[in-house]
């Protein structure tokens, strides 16, 4: 199964217009950049969990 | 005119989190080549030859705190180097697909393009259509444009 997921949008070189947001649009689209940010920030809460646990234990002396 | 860029751009700065591949295809004469030198340099060159083959520049971004590198990948549109143009597409994760607003004809040929993607890359790309020179006369409809897109948007096939 195969399924493209199109947009659109209207440019001009010659007037540099929507260049800039084609390539934006295209980077914050792009599927796999969405899986390292949500990945990243899974192993940042992941830490931060970790820390908090030990910052926790230290109490219980 | 990629090939400097190439040299100041790629080998040195390696400080990138995310590397994006992005190909740039459609018919020739569409303005693939000025939309990525104006893109890269802010350029625009008025007697731009046809691209011969193949040529890629890369560029940093930043984007939600992430440091994005685009290997921006610039093809020849011409018929006789379609064979080359699909090698390119691989590990490509995303695609600008570029047709000329005052030339139907690169519209109606856009049907060609998404094919050849479809059978080159997997699902995870993402197509940008870029609809170029629309500062010229319009040749190509809204409504059908529109129903293009729409239409494409949701055509899921099975292989």
């Amino acid at each position: 199964m195969l399924c493209l997921d199109l947009e659109y949008i209207e440019t001009s070189a010659l007037k540099n217009e929507n260049i800039d947001i084609a390539f934006d649009k295209l980077a914050k689209s792009n599927k796999g950049l969405n899986v390292y940010y949500i990945n990243n920030t899974i192993t940042l809460a992941l830490l931060l969990l970790i820390i908090i646990y030990y910052y926790l234990l230290s109490f219980r002396d | 005119m990629l090939k400097n860029e190439l040299k100041t751009n790629s080998y040195l700065e390696n400080d990138h989190d995310y590397m994006v591949k992005v190909v740039v295809v459609g018919d020739s004469g569409v303005g693939k080549t000025n939309i990525i030198s104006r893109y890269l340099k802010n350029e625009f060159n008025e007697n731009s030859k046809s691209t011969i083959g193949c040529e890629f520049a890369n560029k940093t971004i930043r984007v939600a705190n992430i440091k994005i590198k685009f290997q921006i990948w610039d093809t020849a549109g011409q018929e006789r180097y379609r064979a080359i143009t699909n090698s390119f597409y691989n590990y490509s994760k995303g695609v600008l697909l570029v047709f000329d607003l005052s030339e139907h004809s690169s519209f109606v040929n856009l049907e060609g393009w998404l094919s050849d993607i479809e059978k080159n890359i997997g699902k995870e790309v993402s197509i940008l259509v870029l609809g170029n020179k629309s500062d010229k006369e319009r040749k190509v409809d809204k409504v059908e444009l529109d129903n293009y897109i729409k239409d494409n948007s949701k055509n899921v096939k099975s292989d």
